[in-house]
């Protein structure tokens, strides 16, 4: 058992099963949820999964050892099989840019209290922009730090905080909107049922 | 004044979410402390709040297992790979080597088939290529010359199976035959006098040999082949002169210079066939000259092939003019000369500085003529050989 990643990294690299063995246990979870925060789970998101471990082997030869987790390599695999898993899928959502700026609503404590369903979150944050949805996912599914989530994206750690303070607003945005629109719809339903029942 | 303050925002919602997502503290501290920014604050952390709670679960242990199973056969497989390419590169050693093989086997079946190949086979270049590479590979000027002479009898043979095919000897090939011939004789040159002397007796012989077949070969050659037989003996005759110039003076008198491009040879205008030195049947011998023939009275230099029965080599003061040799030739009457010449080519003309249109007879006993002379008398000739010097 090695605790150092770099020597496990240099095993692996000679194809020592217990080694690789050893990364993938390590990191299967962190690169599972990262892949199923955004593609919503289920046997996609376990595909995906084995995937980017099969692909990090053939690769392997090819990494570098620079200091930075093996995780990140991991994550950048990840990323992009899921860009060409979601552009296949043609699940990549834009948001406007009017909608972007638009102010907050003040009642977002009542959308948790009404215990907004984990597929309505996941879908509001498909509408993220493309690097707003892997900040989020780098730090809230996969738990890395801004300064890992700034070397994986290849940006700088404050652009990387700017982009997460933007999609969070954005996410909170998206969530009042959907929040207003099923009160929308709740309110429709009750007039119609009462007008049904009431009729002139 | 907004940018800085968003920057500051950035931070201290970074902070919060990392303590949040850390567990480190809750969203009330979070919001606690950072009082001022409470309000903008509150919302962000309560859609992180949110979101974290959206992160799925993690794989199911079942998933973890199955896909550590393939991954590890994988893993094994590619290992085996890995180990593959040296199983790989033995074959493709192996067809390397093959592909070598094969190509010597081309160029070694191009070479030998080209070695027997006439002027107007594709193969000739191979072959005349073949023979420049072993005159570069040769180790030293003897060794060049020697292969020179080899070549100029080559040149020879090949134009007699031509001819003998009924086939015309173009320019080209006449002019190989030419330079080749010219190239032995000023390689030969270059040697030490005693390996030069020796080289060109057997120069001499070797055309001589020529000279007897050639003309054989013209006795039955029909009409139209005459004229080519003719220019190709008219090139050996003035090779054969100049040879023998060279013997006679133990070097070349002054640098030769080329013979001219295919001089017509009066054979090939008369279209007669000049007389054979020797018979086909009687070869010249090669013969290394046993006696020293001074060349002139204080430089001694070796005399032409001797024939005489004298067990005891004497020498034979023989004063050559370096500018003007006569050539003295072996009779007919004495057969295995080391120098069969020709009288005379019939059809010669004296108009021809560098063919000698006549041979003078034999510098050796038992004519007079050898007898030591002072310098200022040129051995008797009918023509001088003023061509060659």
């Amino acid at each position: 058992m090695h605790d150092d990643e770099e020597t496990l990294v240099r095993l692996a690299q000679q194809y020592d099963p217990q080694a690789f063995g050893q990364l993938y246990e390590r990191y299967v979870a962190k690169i599972y949820r990262y892949i199923a925060f955004r593609v919503g789970g289920g046997p996609d998101a376990e595909d995906l999964t084995a995937e980017v471990f099969l692909k990090a082997m053939e690769a392997i030869d090819s990494y570098r050892w620079q200091g930075v987790p093996f995780s990140s390599w991991l994550l950048r695999i990840a990323h992009n099989w899921m860009v060409d898993y979601l552009r296949r899928k043609k699940r990549h959502g834009e948001v406007a840019l009017e909608d972007y700026h638009r102010p907050p609503d003040k009642d977002m404590a009542l959308l948790i209290d009404q215990a907004m369903t984990r597929q309505e979150v996941l879908t509001a944050v498909a509408k993220l922009t493309e690097a707003q949805q892997q900040v989020v996912a780098l730090r809230f599914a996969a738990g890395c730090s801004i300064r890992e989530a700034a070397a994986i994206m290849g940006k700088t750690e404050g652009a990387v905080k700017s982009l997460q303070h933007n999609a969070l607003f954005t996410l909170r945005r998206l969530l009042a909107d959907y929040q207003r629109a099923q009160s929308e719809e709740s309110h429709e339903s009750t007039s119609e049922s009462v007008s049904g029942r009431n009729p002139e | 004044m907004k940018a800085p303050l968003k920057v500051s925002l950035d931070e201290i919602l970074n902070n919060c979410l990392d303590r949040l997502l850390a567990q480190k503290a809750s969203l009330a501290e979070c919001l606690a402390a950072y009082p001022e920014q409470r309000a903008a604050l509150e919302p962000l952390l309560q859609v992180a709040t949110l979101t974290a709670a959206a992160v799925p679960q993690d794989p199911s242990p079942a998933f973890v297992s199955a896909t550590r199973s393939r991954l590890l056969t994988a893993l094994a497989q590619k290992r085996a790979a890995r180990q593959r390419p040296r199983l790989i590169l033995r074959p493709l050693a192996l067809r390397l080597a093959a592909a070598l093989v094969a190509l010597l086997l081309v160029l070694t079946s191009c070479l030998v088939v080209s070695a027997d190949s006439l002027p107007d086979s594709p193969l000739y270049p191979v072959k005349l290529a073949a023979e420049q590479v072993q005159i570069w590979l040769a180790p030293d000027a003897e060794a060049r010359a020697q292969l020179h002479l080899q070549f100029v009898q080559r040149r020879f043979q090949e134009a007699q199976d031509l001819l003998q095919q009924g086939k015309s000897l173009q320019q080209p090939v006449l002019q190989t035959l030419n330079n080749e011939a010219e190239q032995a004789r000023a390689e030969i040159n270059q040697l030490r006098a005693e390996q030069a002397q020796l080289l060109r007796q057997r120069y001499a012989d070797l055309l001589a040999a020529q000279r007897a077949a050639l003309t054989q070969l013209q006795a039955s050659a029909p009409a139209e082949m005459q004229a080519n037989l003719g220019e190709t003996i008219g090139i050996l005759d003035q090779v054969q002169q100049q040879v023998r110039q060279d013997i006679l003076a133990g070097g070349p008198p002054t640098p030769t210079p080329s013979n001219p491009a295919i001089p017509p040879s009066p054979s090939a205008t008369t279209g007669q066939p000049s007389p054979p030195t020797n018979p086909p049947t009687e070869p010249a011998k090669p013969t290394v000259p046993a006696t020293p023939v001074p060349v002139s009275p204080t430089v001694p230099r070796p005399a032409p092939p001797e024939n005489t029965p004298t067990p005891t080599p004497t020498p034979v003061p023989l004063t050559v003019l370096p500018t003007a040799t006569p050539l003295p030739v072996v009779t007919p009457t004495q057969p295995g000369s080391p120098l069969p010449t020709p009288h005379r080519v019939p059809g010669q003309t004296p108009t021809r500085p560098s063919t000698p249109t006549a041979v003078p007879p034999s510098p050796r006993p038992p004519t007079p003529t050898m007898t030591p002379t002072p310098p200022s008398s040129p051995l008797p000739s009918p023509t001088p050989l003023s061509g060659n010097q």
